[in-house]
């Protein structure tokens, strides 16, 4: 399978705090790859480095190189702007805009001038919450307030709104800590759905998750990538000591 | 697969970026645009016009027969003459009546009066004395000494005609009359003529004033935050008071002087123009915003150390008086020294209570007749004499130096006592 | 009669005061061990207690006969006057009165006979009031004090009832907003309708036309005078209108470059700075704008081939405009950093430059803010007296033009106050008149500002 991202020598700092140290990792074109490890491991750093959602903090410092289908997304001629297009991202607690539902999906297609007319636009908007599984709990109301929906619905009015920009890559920074296990499932399932023709990579708390979803795991401890192979056997046998006590609940 | 175009969406992020450092560099530009306007039409303000004359003076003939001086013979006494004598002795040749009067036009008309009060001051034992007094020369031939009379308009247009400046250049000349530091700027009260006028009178009354408002103000905010914070039920009532604060917060100033000349001058009969009056209007003005910085200092106290006082057995009364005044207090009073900013700039409440009128005086007490520096500046500024634009700059200087210091002792204030709970 | 002055009547009354507190403090003790049990209060707030009973009531005593005695007095004398010459009319009574008042405090001279008597007698009333009113106040105060120390008994918990007295004080002070309010309300009313007593209301309301100049006789009806506020309410609104013009964009556009742009060096450099323009008094900006503002204006319509006048309303607004900046600056600013991170995150996830970001989420989520922030401004534009009474025009002319010279509002309260005219005159009445509009109208702003502010913010909630 093709490589979509290859990262080689990641390191970031804030300030003078390093918060990833020497990360080189491979991610597979259209597979779930799950990170996983202890609060503040930096595998939330790592993933905003894929975007270049850390350019947006202040003091924020990044060495190494991160290529996107060969090519170094830190380069001069890339835009983070174009690059987010391709590579989405949905958050850990769901953030939908204060406008209507369809104005939620819609704003990235406006944004990038994706459609060419009106009628486009809303084929793309109900494309979207098809994939997203949401299209027949709100089609009737698609002008209504998408904050007056649950936060399950929110979750996925946010998956939508990235898969309606059409991108390459999907970035899920824990999307179901808030959420109930039934909202949960009703994810993981979507994940599972759209995952022959997006490539996700998802950071978790919850081993468990990381195990129903992913195909590979990467084990991130302390800024360190400590392991990072096929989920099956990461989670039965893992290589190294250390993934190996985290996985059995001695620490973390 | 995107359409619209990467860089005109960046070029309207630029745009964006340029309307806004635009926006600050207009308002900051204003900003020093009125301040160096002012400026440089007040900082002549800072000198005055002297000339110096050797006055002979026989103090017997103001004295009593105890030796103390006499009032009424110091009244009576032509000093006026004296000065003009010593006038004319610079220039002899002037003999005929009118041109005499154009010789004295150029020394001021006060000069007289200035002469008699340096007399008093100097307390000189009995007999003849002659000293030396530096006294002010007339405010055209100050303004022109300055180069703020254009002399190029004709001269039935002008306010000193040549032969007037020939003879204050000659006095110039011959080292007699120079420009001085203005001390009179400093120490003196308002006056007709431009060259006697100062602004203390003024400040003493801002001073005054404030000092009422203060007084007023401050206890009743505190008292009345703390009632809001921890006493008050909540219910309609209380909600009640709230929304009225906040209203009065925004009710424009002119209007709690219109309630000051109704209610404190027409129905209580306090003396108009006093300071006591101008303080309880601006102290009514500035309550709203006293009351709702109070409150926000008091919220920011952590609700542990009143618990903790509360389970010790002190009343609520103690636990607010004893422990958690005493920790908003720096809070409170960054807000009082904003709220007493403003209203040491405010002119519109005062003029309608009067404290508009012509004092001459400097005012001693909390009823006599005072005048505020804003409301100063506001009568210098409507006034003919050229004289008087550079001294209402000058004193606008003052004024403005004077509310940044403010404004910055409540920033470092706030800074010094911030603390992170 | 000796003339005892008020300094010294309060500093015995605060003597007095202290007196009874150290007295009750002490005695508690002894009562205390007489009754076998300790007191429910500390002795302090025995004293406290004598303290306030004595100096409260006997404070109230000195107010009032301190404000309302001199007032009296001369009311008596007023009649006296009057009698005495009944053939003269009001305001010759009242010249007689304020002469003979400032023979007696030594203020003037004078050689008739009457009212060098009269005088006199002025001082010897006064004297006797100040003697009285001194007597009185200490005697009170004495004897409440010792009343209620000698029926403090250790049982009664005095530290309750003095902090139940300092609430209800506290309430007071609380109390006093409302006060102010209705105070305001009730005098201006009071005079505004004394103003339509002799002036139609929907004339002043609707009136086109505006010249308050009447016979200077105060038993004169408005026969000559017309008060129809339109023309005024006009100046006014087109003034704040330019000044919004100039506050407005500027002020946003500061506050999102401030908010979203700038880096906190420059931030904390250029926001203090901004605060300084706010914190200039009014009456400079009047002063800049009469004596630079106007005066360029006027010279570039010139050059343009414009006749702008030399009070134009464009001078005024622009510079009340430059004053309210800071105002929206401000305001904006912080509600604008109020919009959670997460929605700028979620926008800049999709792919949105910072400045799309900025139209499409922040600013719509900061629309309640922004929205209550303009009216405020707007309020205090129409409020603002000095800019204009410095600059603008004391003619009420009916026209948007802005190069055209307006009044306003304020404007006409202060020159229709400030002149010589006696206060029941007409002109006087109609200035209570503009003041009550001038109330009214701010008020509904503000409350109009805080309803849409809190009902918009409802919709993103």
């Amino acid at each position: 399978m093709a490589i979509k991202f290859r990262t080689k020598n990641v390191e970031v700092s804030y300030g003078d705090k390093k918060a990833i140290k020497d990360i080189s990792l491979n991610i597979k074109k259209n597979t779930i790859t799950a990170l996983i490890g202890p609060s503040g491991c930096g595998k939330s750093t790592f993933l905003r480095c894929l975007n270049r959602m850390n350019d947006v903090i202040e003091n924020c410092s990044i060495k190494g190189s991160v290529l996107l289908d060969e090519q170094d997304i830190y380069g001069p001629d890339i835009d983070p702007v174009e690059l987010r297009a391709r590579v989405g991202m949905v958050f850990q607690k769901a953030n939908p805009f204060p406008k209507s539902i369809f104005d939620n999906i819609a704003y990235g297609p406006r944004i990038h001038g994706l459609a060419s007319s009106d009628n486009e636009l809303k084929d793309i908007v109900h494309n979207s919450l098809e994939k997203a599984g949401l299209i027949d709990e709100v089609k009737d109301r698609l002008n209504d307030q998408a904050t007056g929906l649950s936060g399950g619905q929110q979750q996925r009015i946010c998956i939508a709104r990235a898969i309606a920009v059409s991108p390459e890559v999907i970035l899920m920074d824990e999307p179901c800590s808030a959420l109930d296990p039934i909202a949960t499932a009703k994810i993981e399932e979507l994940m599972n759905e759209i995952s022959e023709t997006y490539t996700i990579i998802i950071v978790t708390h919850s081993m468990q998750q990381a195990a129903r979803v992913s195909k590979k795991t990467a084990f991130f401890h302390l800024g360190d990538l400590i392991e990072y192979n096929d989920t099956d056997k990461i989670f039965t046998q893992p290589d190294n000591e250390k993934t190996q006590d985290y996985i059995t609940g001695r620490f973390g | 697969m995107i359409r619209k175009s990467i860089q005109s969406r960046r070029a309207r992020e630029t745009r964006l970026k340029i309307y806004g450092i635009t926006s600050i560099c207009f308002a900051l530009i204003m900003l020093a645009t009125l301040l160096i306007s002012i400026g440089l039409n007040g900082y002549s303000a800072l000198q005055q016009a002297y000339f110096k004359v050797d006055i002979s003076v026989n103090m017997d003939k103001l004295v009593d027969d105890s030796g103390t001086i006499n009032k009424n013979k110091m009244n009576l006494f032509n000093w006026d003459g004296l000065v003009k004598s010593a006038l004319r002795e610079f220039f002899p040749e002037v003999k005929e009546r009118d041109e005499k009067k154009e010789l004295f036009a150029i020394i001021s008309a006060n000069a007289g009066y200035d002469l008699k009060e340096i007399v008093k001051k100097k307390a000189l034992g009995s007999g003849s004395h002659t000293m030396s007094v530096w006294l002010h020369l007339s405010d055209d031939a100050d303004q022109y000494l300055k180069g703020r009379l254009s002399i190029d308009i004709p001269e039935e247009d002008r306010r000193i005609n040549n032969k007037q400046i020939a003879w204050v250049n000659s006095l110039v000349e011959r080292d007699i009359a120079k420009l001085k530091f203005n001390k009179t700027f400093f120490t003196s009260a308002d006056s007709r003529e431009p060259e006697s006028a100062g602004i203390l009178g003024s400040v003493v009354g801002s001073a005054l004033t404030l000092f009422v408002t203060v007084m007023f103000a401050l206890p009743l905010a505190v008292m009345a935050s703390i009632y809001l914070e921890y006493f008050a039920k909540p219910g309609r009532i209380t909600d009640f008071i709230e929304v009225n604060i906040n209203n009065l917060a925004a009710v424009p100033s002119i209007v709690f002087g219109l309630l000051g000349l109704s209610v404190f001058l027409s129905t209580f009969g306090l003396p108009r123009s006093a300071p006591l009056v101008g303080g309880l209007v601006l102290g009514l003005m500035t309550l709203p915003t006293i009351i709702i910085a109070s409150r926000a200092s008091i919220r920011s106290i952590p609700p542990s150390i009143r618990e903790a006082a509360l389970g010790l057995g002190a009343s609520k009364m103690q636990a607010a008086m004893h422990h958690v005044l005493p920790l908003a207090a720096p809070g409170i009073l960054t807000g009082t020294i904003i709220g007493m900013a403003q209203a040491l700039g405010e002119t519109a409440p005062l003029l309608m209570i009067g404290m508009v009128a012509f004092i001459i005086d400097i005012p001693t007490t909390f009823t006599s007749s005072a005048t505020a520096m804003p409301v100063q500046i506001y009568m210098w500024s409507d006034s003919a004499e050229r004289a008087f634009y550079e001294r209402s700059s000058l004193a606008i200087l003052f004024l403005v130096a004077f509310l940044i210091s403010m404004n910055l002792l409540a920033v470092v204030l706030r800074k010094k006592f911030e603390k992170k709970w | 009669m000796q003339n005892i002055p008020l300094s010294f009547v309060f500093f015995m009354l605060i003597g007095v005061s202290l007196f009874f507190y150290f007295y009750s403090k002490n005695n508690i003790l002894k009562k205390a061990a007489f009754v076998g049990q300790r007191s429910k209060a500390l002795p302090s707030h025995y004293g406290q207690q004598s303290f306030l009973w004595a100096f409260i009531p006997s404070a109230i005593i000195l107010l009032f006969l301190t404000i309302g005695g001199p007032n009296y007095i001369d009311q008596l004398f007023y009649n006296k006057i009057q009698e005495l010459n009944p053939k003269l009319n009001q305001s010759f009574v009242s010249l007689i009165l304020a002469k003979v008042i400032n023979v007696s405090n030594g203020k003037i001279a004078t050689d008739d006979e009457k009212i060098l008597s009269l005088a006199s007698d002025y001082k010897a009333a006064l004297d006797q009031l100040y003697f009285y009113r001194g007597l009185v106040v200490i005697l009170c105060a004495a004897l409440v004090g010792m009343f209620v120390s000698s029926l403090q008994s250790p049982r009664a918990n005095a530290r309750e009832n003095v902090e139940k007295f300092i609430i209800n004080i506290f309430f007071v002070s609380a109390v006093i907003a409302i006060f102010t309010t209705g105070a305001i309300i009730l005098s201006l009313l009071f005079e505004a309708l004394r103003f339509f007593s002799l002036y139609n209301f929907f004339d002043f309301l609707f009136g086109l036309h505006w010249a308050p100049n009447v016979a200077i006789r105060s038993d004169q009806v408005a026969a000559a005078g017309s008060f129809g506020m339109i023309p005024v309410l006009v100046g006014t609104l087109l003034i704040s209108f330019i000044a919004m013009c100039v506050a407005i964009p500027i002020g946003l556009f500061s506050a999102i470059y401030l908010a979203e742009f700038a880096s906190p060096r420059t931030r904390d450099f250029v926001k203090p700075t901004l605060e300084i323009l706010a914190g200039i008094p009014t009456v400079v900006y009047g002063y800049f704008a009469a004596l630079t503002a106007a005066p360029f204006f006027r010279e570039i319509g010139f050059s343009l081939g414009l006749d702008v006048s030399s009070e134009s309303a464009l001078a005024a607004g622009a510079v009340m405009g430059i004053m309210i900046i800071p105002f929206i600056s401000s305001l904006s600013d912080d509600v604008i950093r109020a919009v959670p991170q997460s929605l700028r995150d979620g926008s800049m996830g999709l792919g949105a430059t910072k400045a799309e970001t900025i139209y499409n989420v922040v600013l719509p989520a900061a629309i309640p803010g922004l929205v209550g922030a303009v009216l405020l401004a707007v309020s205090r534009a129409i409020g603002e007296t000095m800019i204009v009474v410095m600059a603008a025009g004391l003619s009420a002319s009916l026209t948007v033009n802005p190069l055209d010279s307006v009044t306003t509002v304020t404007v006409q309260i202060v020159s229709l106050l400030t002149g010589d005219t006696e206060f029941d005159d007409i002109k006087t009445l109609s200035a209570f008149g503009l003041g009550l509009a001038l109330f009214f109208f701010t008020l509904l702003l503000n409350i109009f500002a805080l309803s849409i502010s809190r009902r918009l913010a409802e919709r993103y909630d």
